[in-house]
């Protein structure tokens, strides 16, 4: 399989699966919910490319990682700062993501349409891995 | 009988009740519905039984708007018409194609859907269909299979069915063992010529590339020539040069359209192994025969009148994918499968020789089970909106008989790409909020059209159907507002093209005019 096709098939299997995932995280995690956001991010085995795109397509001040979570958890109720279960936090970015496509939230990354708070969480996810010059 | 018009004796007059302009699906079913009749029927058809080159470049003209250069593959000029090469799927018009829509202009049919329903239950017949039912749970795909967001409320699910018949050998025997109809082959109508008063149709020269030439005087006469060359003949006909007949108000060969096909894009499904059994070609037993059939998706009436959108008709093919890592790896976290198996090594194994997009029923019925469907690959068909700028004109040229070759001017509106992309934003917002997947659109707001854009096969609204004959060629019996005895068969008569294939609608309408013509011999 070459690079490209391994990234292309990635890419569509990431942007396909951020509902079903978010949805099937196991239970357990840290005590905070940053802790626990940062934790999940590197299990969505995001491509660079697309967490990159992401970062591209999002505004400038949502660039950095720190910037990045605390839009995320601005768009999220307040228990989602508490969350001490992975699980909790999956099903409340999950319902989120679902909003922010009732409510046209989106954001369009290398050609695909995404939620808002999708493409968040693949940029924060591209910070962490260390894509990009602001890595926080 | 069938007939050869090279062998008529020159200078002959034929004069039946009857006369029929062009042998496609429109034309032969009017013929068969007068065997049973006491009217004399002439059936004049350009080409023979089988494709004829030099008959086939009678079709030859020009293209000066959007790129068609279909003009002569496109259509077949033989017996059969266009239905000897045509794929064969059939689905009446939506109800809201026939019905005015506020902002959009020129849309409205003089009736409604419901009104043509008997002539659609007929044509089911006539083309060898399955009953007149096009609800998915009719064809075994149940409501609780359909998943969101084509459940409603801004898509839906659809059934076409699917004809295997060739309407040319499927009744070349029934008309040349018919009494009272006689099929005239490789006769070209030359134009029609009115009478003395101006208000009828006196008589239609015909001529033979062998250079034959006759007379047909009919009391009346049907032009079934499909969507060009309708606008063609009548362009052509009367003293020229001149406007043609049935040109009183410059509406001949306007508002021509075409289905716009494009790629919509890919969809990444999110539980690619889901069953996509909503989304197939298949086969039903219904009532003891087996009917094809094609699902799709598309929006609905609702959606459509909400945001001022048109039809489009939404079809996918499936990419299959060998086992992709991440997810594998991300399936076993979440559900905590154990590592490896045969069974994921041997399935990568199979499919790594299945190349290509493929239809997902053929790998189920392989496998049995869900397959990992890597994507799914969009394709659309949108309906276009009437232009009067679209249009069809005689050109400089002349064919092998002498008559004017034919300029396309085929044009779209901003509306058509804007509209269209719209309802692609749409789908991409509603399979994401439902969770279905994501969609990389092909076509977006305010950029160009897929590279592989291009209007089909389905030629309209060239002698548009209204009874206001400032905004219609043909009044609601598909008569020439001011010709008496001058009618109008096929697609070039609809108003509005919505987005479903022409032909079991052109083979409805052929149907009720032959009803009509029947009541106006009696």
């Amino acid at each position: 399989m070459t690079r490209a096709a391994f990234r292309r098939r990635s890419l569509i299997a990431t942007a396909a699966g951020a509902a079903a995932w978010l949805a099937g995280l196991p239970a357990g995690g840290s005590a905070a919910g940053e802790r626990s956001l940062r934790a999940l991010c590197p299990e969505l085995d995001c491509p660079p490319s697309i967490g990159a795109a992401c970062l591209r397509a999002l505004p400038a001040r949502e660039q950095s990682s720190q910037s990045l979570i605390e839009s995320i958890f601005s768009s999220l109720p307040p228990e989602a700062r508490r969350a001490t279960s992975t699980r909790t936090l999956a099903r409340l970015l999950s319902t989120q993501i679902r909003n922010d496509f009732r409510d046209g939230a989106i954001v369009t990354a290398d050609g695909w349409m995404l939620a808002r708070t999708e493409a968040r969480l693949y940029g924060l996810t591209a910070r962490i891995a260390g894509v990009g010059t602001s890595a926080g | 009988m069938i007939l050869d018009a090279r062998s008529v004796p020159p200078g002959t007059i034929l004069e039946p009740e009857v006369c029929i302009v062009g042998a496609g699906a429109a034309g032969i079913t009017l013929a068969r519905e007068f065997i049973a009749s006491p009217f004399r029927v002439v059936l004049l058809e350009s080409g023979g039984m089988n494709y004829e080159p030099e008959t086939q470049q009678l079709y030859a003209g020009q293209s000066i708007g959007q790129p068609f250069e279909t003009l002569t593959t496109s259509r077949l000029r033989y017996f059969g018409g266009t239905t000897n090469h045509w794929g064969g799927w059939c689905l009446p018009l939506e109800e809201i194609d026939f019905e005015p829509r506020p902002h959009l202009p020129y849309h409205g049919w003089p009736f409604q859907r419901a009104y043509l329903d008997p002539w659609y239950r007929r044509a089911q017949v006539v083309c060898g269909l399955g009953p007149f039912d096009y609800r998915p749970a009719s064809w075994g795909i149940q409501p609780g299979e359909i998943p969101p967001p084509f459940d409603g409320p801004d898509f839906a699910c659809k059934i076409l069915q699917v004809s295997s018949v060739r309407f040319g050998p499927a009744y070349a025997a029934e008309l040349r063992d018919a009494p009272r109809v006689s099929v005239y082959l490789h006769a070209n109508a030359f134009g029609f010529q009115p009478d003395t008063s101006g208000g009828a149709v006196g008589e239609l020269p015909v001529k033979t590339l062998s250079g034959n030439h006759f007379t047909v005087r009919a009391r009346i006469y049907v032009l079934a020539c499909g969507g060009i060359e309708n606008a063609r003949i009548l362009l052509a006909s009367g003293p020229q040069p001149g406007p043609g007949l049935g040109n009183e108000h410059d509406l001949v060969g306007r508002f021509f359209m075409l289905h716009l096909t494009f790629s919509g894009g890919v969809i990444a499904p999110a539980h690619p192994r889901a069953r996509f059994d909503f989304r197939r070609q298949g086969n039903a037993i219904i009532s003891g025969r087996k009917h094809s059939f094609v699902s799709f998706v598309g929006p609905t009436a609702s959606v459509m009148h909400r945001l001022q959108l048109p039809s489009m008709f939404i079809n996918w093919t499936y990419k299959l994918s060998p086992v992709v890592h991440a997810v594998d790896a991300l399936n076993r976290v979440l559900e905590g499968e154990p590592e490896g198996g045969h069974f994921w090594a041997d399935l990568s194994k199979v499919l790594g020789h299945l190349e290509g997009v493929a239809d997902y029923g053929i790998r189920k019925l392989l496998f049995d089970e869900s397959i990992f469907v890597e994507a799914m690959e969009v394709e659309c068909a949108s309906e276009q909106e009437p232009d009067p700028q679209s249009r069809i004109m005689l050109g400089p040229t002349r064919d092998r008989l002498g008559m004017p070759e034919v300029t396309v001017d085929w044009q779209l509106v901003p509306e058509d790409k804007s509209k269209a992309a719209t309802i692609l934003s749409l789908l991409g917002t509603e399979i994401g909020r439902a969770g279905f997947g994501r969609l990389r659109p092909a076509l977006v707001a305010g950029g160009p059209w897929p590279s592989n854009f291009y209007g089909n096969e389905h030629q309209i609204g060239t002698t548009r159907m209204h009874r206001d004959p400032t905004l219609g060629v043909v009044n609601e019996n598909c008569r020439i507002h001011t010709l008496a005895n001058l009618y109008v068969a096929g697609s070039s008569v609809f108003p509005t093209g919505g987005a479903n294939n022409p032909t079991l609608t052109i083979v409805a309408l052929a149907l009720r005019l032959a009803d009509h013509i029947k009541k106006d011999l009696a």
